[in-house]
């Protein structure tokens, strides 16, 4: 079978050989032009800018209101009672007497002086009772 | 003619929106889907992905920053979507997309929207072989009669790159008629 030879430089233009259902120009863009999304308004209702700013008043005030509920809360878990601080001082530090001795300062021992106030005879009375301490005192 | 810069300005503005692209539409909806039917080559296929096209153009509108024309912008868009369609269409069906364009074009003849003769269905057969790139410049070029500068600002192809493209296409071609 012979078949003819084209040349697509030369010949008289070959189509693509496709057609279009009648009158599909006419209804397709309305088609498309029913199917784009909404735009956007630009105007905002006064409704919804109210809203706005209802809910971000709300909003702040939560959090304002959460302020010293969540201060309170977070300053306990930080808080340790005296109680708990002398214990742990007392019996898990490795502070030794002589660095405490180092931390003291002229204050801290006029205040022991004060708050211990140990006249003299408190000390003979202990000295008399105590023969031992003649001992210590000696050495 | 309107200044480009002018019409997209009014594609923009929300007042003058909506007849501005109805201008769009208007003007492009032929070629572009000429151009997607080419891909596509059924009339059903080609009328899905020419409305996801324009709606995709009406959405991306804003992003666009005028570095091409409008029209190779919109080119580029119905390439894509072209593209995919055919793409995840095979996919649907478990077969290559090269597959099932082989398929198409061997059952053109019983397509209602086709009514080439046999020169018209050999050349369609020749350029379903082609290299996908090979046969996109081919189709531009011969069948949608695009300028080498238009087809290069829609795929990003240099013209040099574009007439090497076209002229292998049509050795190719040439040959595959003279053989089959």
């Amino acid at each position: 079978m012979h078949m003819k030879k084209i040349n697509l430089e030369n010949e008289p233009k070959i189509t693509s050989g496709f057609t279009i259902p009648d009158s599909y120009f006419d209804t397709i863009s309305e088609k498309i032009l029913a199917q784009l999304p909404e735009q956007e308004p630009k105007v905002v209702s006064i409704l919804s800018y109210r809203k706005t700013w209802y809910y971000a008043v709300v909003a702040i005030l939560i959090l304002m209101l959460s302020i010293p509920i969540y201060t309170k809360y977070s300053t306990q878990k930080e808080e340790i009672d005296s109680a708990t601080l002398e214990n742990y001082i007392a019996y898990q530090s490795n502070i030794s007497e002589e660095e405490i001795v180092n931390l003291l300062q002229q204050e801290d021992l006029d205040k022991m002086k004060l708050e211990f106030n140990i006249d003299d005879t408190a000390i003979e009375d202990d000295l008399k009772n105590n023969s031992n301490l003649e001992q210590y005192i000696i050495n | 003619m309107q200044n480009e810069k002018d019409f997209i300005a009014e594609l923009l503005n929300p007042k003058t929106q909506n007849i501005a692209f109805k201008k769009l539409l208007l003007d492009n909806q032929r070629p572009l889907y000429n151009h997607i039917r080419n891909i596509v080559l059924n009339h059903d296929d080609a009328d899905d992905v020419l409305q996801n096209t324009f709606v995709k153009v009406f959405q991306y509108l804003k992003d666009f920053k005028g570095e091409s024309k409008l029209f190779s912008w919109m080119y580029r868009i119905a390439t894509n979507e072209a593209i995919t369609f055919v793409n995840q269409k095979a996919k649907r069906n478990g077969t290559t997309s090269e597959a099932m364009q082989t398929k198409i074009v061997d059952n053109l003849k019983a397509d209602a929207y086709f009514d080439g003769n046999e020169i018209q269905i050999k050349l369609q057969k020749a350029v379903s072989i082609l290299p996908e790139k090979q046969q996109l410049v081919f189709k531009m070029k011969y069948y949608e009669e695009l300028k080498y500068e238009e087809i290069s600002d829609i795929l990003g192809t240099s013209v040099g790159a574009l007439k090497a493209s076209y002229h292998h296409a049509v050795k190719k071609i040439e040959e595959f008629v003279k053989y089959n």
